[in-house]
């Protein structure tokens, strides 16, 4: 048989495959795609992920944390944050000097309803990491912002001064303990310390994610000074926000870029509306 | 005396031939380009990192350098010594007039240069790809990438040397090839294991009693017959600067060279009365 007629069912197969193929993948490219969730869902057993990473702790601490980091902040529920927060504390268990999962602990977790979580991470950080002040600054802040503790706060801040090596460093948070027990909890000071974080970090998301939660804070800290010169002028409590605007102390009100929005407390304060709060 | 030299000379050969063998195989190459592969996930998994790129990458090459290690210990011992015995290819070695622990010595003196040689290459890759992940972005806290680095290579080449004479008591005495691999590999993830094992449950299980009571009396068991092989490994030290204290340094290394000791002791002795049909 020459060898044409041998070739020719072999290139009819191909030509046939290369038929097939097209047609599969044009129709497949046609079809929605089922979107699996790629949030974080499920937390495995921490005995479970070392053993999963080969019996390495540090390896299961880096898997954990490239979960963490590749979630998408911008869709996660309270569910999540409930996830994310015991994976946290996992690679906190794991790599306690974990740098990323600190940092990260401290900007996402307590805005979030899990101050706890945060506070675990950065405790066990701040036991390891001795050549380090920021853990101590954080878990300080925690106290300051979260839990509207000033002098505990202040305490901490000072507890991290030793671990300072720039001496303007050094000064300035002296210089932010000393202001936070002579003044108090201050909005606007959180804003300044949460742009400073956003600042120290290195562009893209996660630096646009805290500039975020800076610029709310801002506008909460606006809102809190419009209410007070209100109060000042009228010597009355604003019945609403718009008050404000109607008043002439501000020009308009801030959009929350977050979406929550700001609304008044029982005692006609400021405050952010809905935030999300998860108990232990 | 002069048998202890002839059986040094014998040794040697089986060591040199070894080394040949071990370099020629076709697993070697593999689970070496397997290192490679790895180091380039270390460099990649660098750009995860928003505060510690360089840290990260240099964290996941130690994984990796360190898991490939174990491999390459294992397939060498299967290659080197449990193949050859599969073969029959052994009765020749066996034919000089020397004891059989000539033989398993020789070929785990082989195992330990390879993987020394293959420590050096795959650390001076993730060197390379630790400066290179750096090049972007340079971070506030520096990795530690001299003494330290090499430190805990050299604890990495001694977890897997531990690894690699398990397996050489499993071949020893085991009828069938891959078994050395196959316990080799768990024996490595208990080993690893065991550290943070020991450190949960000292530590309550997170308040799981019931936890505490049932594993713990079975770990005090294991950890007299599995060494801790987490002990060999330093690497805060060139992640963090977190240099380990001398004891737990020099207490680790005796442990392990005593556990090889002990291991290679009981493969001469098993292989010296194995009956080769």
């Amino acid at each position: 048989m020459p060898a044409r007629l041998t070739a020719l069912p072999l290139v009819l197969v191909g030509v046939l495959s290369a038929l097939f193929y097209g047609i599969a993948a044009q129709r497949l490219s046609g079809l929605p795609r089922e979107t699996a969730r790629p949030e974080l869902l499920i937390a495995l057993p921490r005995f479970a992920q070392v053993l999963l990473a080969g019996g390495d702790r540090y390896l299961a601490a880096n898997l954990a944390g490239f979960r963490v980091l590749v979630a998408d902040t911008g869709r996660m529920s309270a569910e999540d944050y409930a996830v994310q927060a015991k994976l946290q504390r996992d690679i906190a268990w794991f790599n306690p000097a974990h740098e990323d999962n600190y940092y990260i602990a401290a900007a996402i977790l307590p805005w979030n309803g899990e101050v706890d979580a945060a506070q675990y991470v950065l405790r066990k950080a701040s036991d390891v990491r001795l050549f380090d002040w920021y853990p101590l600054f954080h878990y300080g802040f925690l106290f300051y912002h979260f839990h509207k503790d000033p002098a505990t706060g202040a305490q901490w801040l000072l507890k991290g001064i030793p671990r300072v090596k720039d001496q303007q460093d050094q000064w300035a948070l002296q210089n932010a303990a000393a202001l936070w027990i002579e003044k108090g909890y201050q909005t606007a000071s959180a804003a300044g310390l949460v742009d400073a974080m956003a600042a120290d970090s290195p562009p893209g998301a996660f630096r646009n994610y805290l500039k975020v939660r800076a610029r709310r804070l801002r506008d909460l800290a606006m809102l809190q000074d419009g209410v007070k010169r209100f109060r000042e002028r009228f010597g009355k409590d604003v019945e609403k926000l718009d008050d404000l605007v109607s008043s002439g102390l501000i020009a308009e009100l801030p959009t929350d870029p977050l979406g929550f929005g700001y609304s008044l407390d029982a005692s006609g304060w400021p405050i952010f509306s809905s935030t999300r709060s998860r108990k232990k | 005396m002069r048998s202890i030299f002839l059986w040094l000379t014998i040794m040697f050969e089986f060591a040199v031939s070894g080394l040949r063998s071990g370099l020629r195989g076709k697993s070697f190459q593999a689970v070496f380009i397997l290192g490679v592969l790895m180091i380039v996930i270390a460099y990649l998994s660098g750009f995860f990192s928003p505060r510690q790129p360089q840290t990260v990458a240099l964290d996941v090459g130690f994984s990796g350098i360190r898991f490939s290690l174990v491999f390459l210990n294992l397939f060498w011992v299967q290659e080197l010594v449990a193949r050859e015995i599969d073969r029959r290819v052994i009765l020749f070695s066996l034919a000089y007039p020397v004891s059989r622990g000539a033989f398993l010595v020789g070929r785990f003196a082989a195992v330990l240069i390879l993987s020394t040689l293959a420590a050096t290459v795959l650390g001076l890759l993730l060197l390379l790809a630790v400066v290179m992940v750096g090049a972007g972005y340079s971070q506030e806290f520096t990795l530690a990438l001299g003494v330290p680095f090499w430190s805990v290579l050299v604890g990495f080449t001694i977890d897997a040397a531990v690894v690699a004479a398990f397996a050489l008591c499993i071949a020893a005495l085991s009828t069938v090839s891959v078994l050395p691999l196959a316990l080799g590999a768990a024996f490595a993830v208990a080993g690893k294991a065991l550290g943070a094992t020991m450190a949960y449950l000292s530590r309550g299980a997170d308040g799981d009693e019931q936890l505490v009571a049932s594993y713990n009396p079975a770990i005090e068991l294991v950890k007299w017959l599995v060494p801790d092989l987490s002990r060999l490994d330093w690497r805060e030290w060139a992640m963090y600067q977190l240099a380990p204290g001398a004891g737990e340094v020099i207490w680790a290394v005796v442990m392990a060279v005593a556990y090889i000791v002990l291991l290679v002791v009981c493969a001469s002795l098993l292989f010296t009365r194995r009956e080769f049909s």
